[in-house]
């Protein structure tokens, strides 16, 4: 065990090492490792998702496979690099709803977003979670509305970020309730908690994955979850979408391929990932982080990316959210 | 007297010899990062998560943490050896360290350094151990509006850290400044000052920018013909520090002990700023603080001792609430995650083991480091007896390594060729980089917390001086520069009589 364990972190770092810059031009696929780029911080539900599945991944494909923060802007960054990368399938990269609302966010982005990329599949899909801090008397979404209503600017909500689907859940609220409340963006769910767990911002949409402990511990109020349904880690908080018909601002985790892979290689990389998230220990970790695996084919991935799209871009154009 | 017991049974844990082999690797690779320019402890933990899939909780937490901190012991022995910071917070250990190794005494600069980032490391771990709940309570007193207020005291004292002119210091921070706006814009994803150039979108990197200013510049002055050669091997001095050195340094360990125990717990950049306040604080108090940044001992002494201890307790965040403070520890929540555990308010009780064995794992690993770094100082300085002909270019072949290695970007290299010669500019023009360097590394924290504070205030800028840590902090910023200005202010009039008719 100890032995093979140290060969394993030689192997790590050799293989580290090794690989920087190294290309070759290949016959099969996959005739080198698979480099997955993820346009979030490591440590985060994105990157988690995919150092879970860079194992079994490996073994199922026989190659390694690395992983690449580029994070920033919004997942801009990271996007671009794996629009940049050779289409011949040892490069994909992990978009979340943000790649669907960036398209109606930017008017410039440097990427054409339906074209220069191809779904693969949704890996998991987790809720966000509406919280308040104990010292506020609200308990219900309908007493955040309603102080808003009464003494409009007082209601500050935190989120990982602009363009999230939890920045445009609170939106959506804003839009349905015709209050206003500001928007603190935070890089990360971390940050934030540290503010609202401290005090300093009195509401939050956050991840349900970090933020349930402090709900938990009572730092924390919950109001209710953004998901289409409630929780099943969380059954007793209600879902926004029994206040607001049809409400579904929960975040998913997909991964794409850049746009000119050939489709065969993109069933290919699909057949492997979803065999590499059934196994047991990912279905294990996945539940305990309140996510719900989905692996959808590529073909039902790239409808529902064109109606979260056309969501995203109502919602927009509606609620006028304006970030440049 | 449950906390005896708790303590204690995390040091068994500790002791295990299969966590004693983990934090053994941990704190080698992490020297090892340390020393290696370019590649530094979030790459390597991150290259290292999978393994930790195969090891139980606990090993894989001890010897990633054994990584964060022995990289810190690392990165000071090339900053002391040939001024080259391997991570941010041994920017300061340069002025000084360097200074004492030309001077032919590295060997007493590395051991100082070692000693004092053992003491910080034992003082710390007690610290977490005995007061980690309240003291994370600390942290979460800290807003928007505090760390602003925070790191505008942190780039005060970097214009009052200037040895040779204020001005010149408060140029430096402002281009410092400026340097670090160049990129995406974090909150829109817009593209700010890139000259159109897609390799600028990231921003510019830190280890290029440090290591030209540093590393590259300093190769640049060895080579001018009438350059002092860089160490006369005659002129090593004894390994070991001298009485008076240790006389000198140990107040200053303790005062950098204790300011880096506290800094650490604020989320950002705890380790360096805790590093530059221990330096300021020393040529302060120091009887004779033109000394410093000629070779005294006692800077070199604070700010590792501090950087360590923040490295130390910038865990207690992350133990206590779940709250990472930095890049590292993210990657250990991430880690801890990977295991099944949430990190978060429950892991002390849920896991006394995981929470005790990893903080009694720190005390090991700390005597474990200085074990390893004593007995290389030897090495370390008959290293420096090379013909620097023969060691610079290798020097240099290194430095681009370390920056290619980053993010295989050809442009990375070029940036640091020009940073090089500005560098040497800066040099010849007996202006520090230091200031230039924290200022990059705080303006865009500085800027994230100044719109964030904005924000909830609704655009009352007033919020920095109502609440009351910001006011004090903006209160200690104002006092540090009078203090500074006063006789600065006097003798430009004296020297405007004199040269008045």
């Amino acid at each position: 065990m100890l032995v093979k364990s140290l060969r394993a972190a030689c192997l790590a770092v050799l293989f580290g090492v090794l690989l920087v810059g190294t290309a070759f031009a290949q016959a099969a696929w996959p005739s080198k490792p698979i480099k997955i780029i993820v346009p979030w911080p490591p440590g985060g539900a994105a990157d988690l998702t995919c150092r879970l599945l860079q194992v079994p991944l490996a073994e199922i494909l026989g190659q390694t496979v690395v992983i690449e923060n580029k994070s920033g802007g919004g997942g801009i960054v990271g996007t671009e690099a794996l629009v940049r990368s050779p289409a011949d399938g040892h490069t994909i990269g992990m978009v979340i709803s943000s790649h669907a609302s960036n398209m109606a966010l930017h008017s410039k982005l440097p990427y054409d977003t339906l074209n220069d990329t191809k779904p693969i599949t949704i890996v998991t899909r987790s809720p966000n979670i509406l919280v308040v801090h104990p010292s506020t008397p609200y308990r219900s979404l309908a007493d955040i509305v309603e102080a808003a209503k009464s003494k409009p600017g007082s209601i500050h909500y935190a989120t990982s970020g602009n363009g999230t689907a939890q920045h445009f859940g609170a939106e959506h609220i804003k839009l349905w309730a015709r209050i206003d409340m500001v928007h603190v963006p935070y890089r990360g769910a971390g940050p934030a908690l540290n503010d609202l767990v401290g005090g300093q911002v009195l509401v939050g949409i956050l991840n349900i994955a970090s933020t349930w402990p402090h709900v938990q511990s009572g730092r924390l109020r919950p109001i209710a979850v953004t998901g289409r349904d409630r929780s099943p880690n969380a059954p007793d908080v209600p879902a926004v979408s029994e206040t607001i018909t049809g409400f579904d601002f929960g975040e998913w985790f997909a991964l794409m391929a850049p746009g000119r892979v050939p489709d065969e290689i993109v069933e290919r990389l699909y057949a492997a990932i979803a065999k590499a998230a059934k196994t047991p220990e990912f279905q294990a970790r996945a539940l305990e982080t309140g996510m719900e695996v989905v692996l959808n084919t590529p073909a039902a991935f790239r409808t529902m990316l064109d109606g979260e799209v056309k969501k995203f871009a109502d919602l927009v154009r509606e609620a006028n959210i304006k970030i440049e | 007297m449950e906390l005896f017991g708790n303590f204690a049974g995390g040091l068994a844990v500790a002791l295990e010899p299969m966590n004693l082999f983990y934090c053994l690797i941990g704190v080698l690779v992490g020297t090892l990062v340390g020393v290696l320019p370019g590649i530094g402890p979030v790459a390597t933990v991150a290259m290292l998560l999978p393994v930790t899939f195969y090891l139980p909780a606990v090993s894989a937490l001890i010897m990633l943490a054994g990584i964060y901190y022995g990289a810190q012991y690392g990165s000071s022995t090339t900053a002391i050896l040939v001024n080259l910071p391997g991570e941010n917070s041994s920017i300061i250990t340069c002025l000084d360290g360097y200074q004492m190794a030309r001077a032919g005494r590295a060997g007493p600069a590395l051991a100082v350094a070692a000693l004092g980032s053992l003491f910080a490391g034992i003082v710390a771990t007690f610290f977490i151990a005995l007061f980690a709940p309240p003291l994370a309570e600390i942290g979460l007193m800290f807003g928007p509006a505090e760390y602003f207020s925070l790191m505008l005291l942190g780039l005060v004292a970097a214009v009052v850290l200037a040895q040779e002119s204020l001005l010149g210091a408060l140029a430096m921070v402002a281009l410092g400044l400026l340097l670090s706006m160049i990129g995406t814009d974090i909150d829109s994803g817009v593209v700010r000052m890139n000259f159109g150039l897609v390799d600028l979108n990231d921003g510019i990197g830190f280890v290029p920018l440090a290591m030209g200013l540093f590393a590259v510049a300093e190769v640049i002055r060895n080579l001018e013909p009438k350059a002092p050669v860089a160490v006369l091997p005659e002129r090593i001095a004894g390994l070991w520090p001298s009485r008076e050195d240790f006389r000198r340094s140990f107040p200053a360990v303790l005062r950098g002990t204790a300011i880096g125990s506290f800094l650490g717990l604020l989320p950002g950049g705890g380790a360096m700023l805790a590093s530059f306040a221990a330096y300021t604080l020393e040529k302060r108090v120091s009887g004779e603080p033109a000394r410093f940044g000629t070779g005294a001992v006692e800077g070199v002494a604070a700010p590792e001792s501090a950087n360590n201890a923040a490295a130390q307790t910038s865990f207690i965040p992350l133990l206590t609430l779940g709250i990472p403070s930095n890049a590292v520890i993210a990657l250990m929540a991430g880690a801890m995650m990977i295991h099944g555990i949430q990190p978060g308010p429950q892991v002390m009780t849920k896991n006394p083991d995981l929470f005790w064995g990893v903080i009694a794992s720190m005390l090991v690993g700390n005597a474990m480091l200085v074990l390893i770094n004593l007995p290389l100082i030897g090495i370390w300085v008959r290293l420096l007896r090379a013909p620097y002909r023969l060691f610079y270019p290798v020097l240099l072949v290194f430095c681009c390594i370390g920056v290619y290695s980053l993010n295989g970007s050809a442009v990375d290299l070029v940036l640091l060729m020009l940073f090089g010669i500005m560098g040497y500019g800066f040099l010849k023009w007996g202006l520090e980089a230091a200031p230039l360097l924290l200022a990059f590394v705080l303006g865009p924290l500085m800027e994230e917390n100044l719109r964030r504070a904005m924000l909830l205030a609704n655009g009352d800028s007033t919020t920095f001086l109502i609440r009351p840590i910001s006011l004090a902090l903006l209160l200690l910023a104002a006092l540090l520069l009078i203090v500074v200005l006063l006789p600065a202010l006097g003798r430009l009039r004296a020297a405007a009589f004199k040269e008045g008719p």
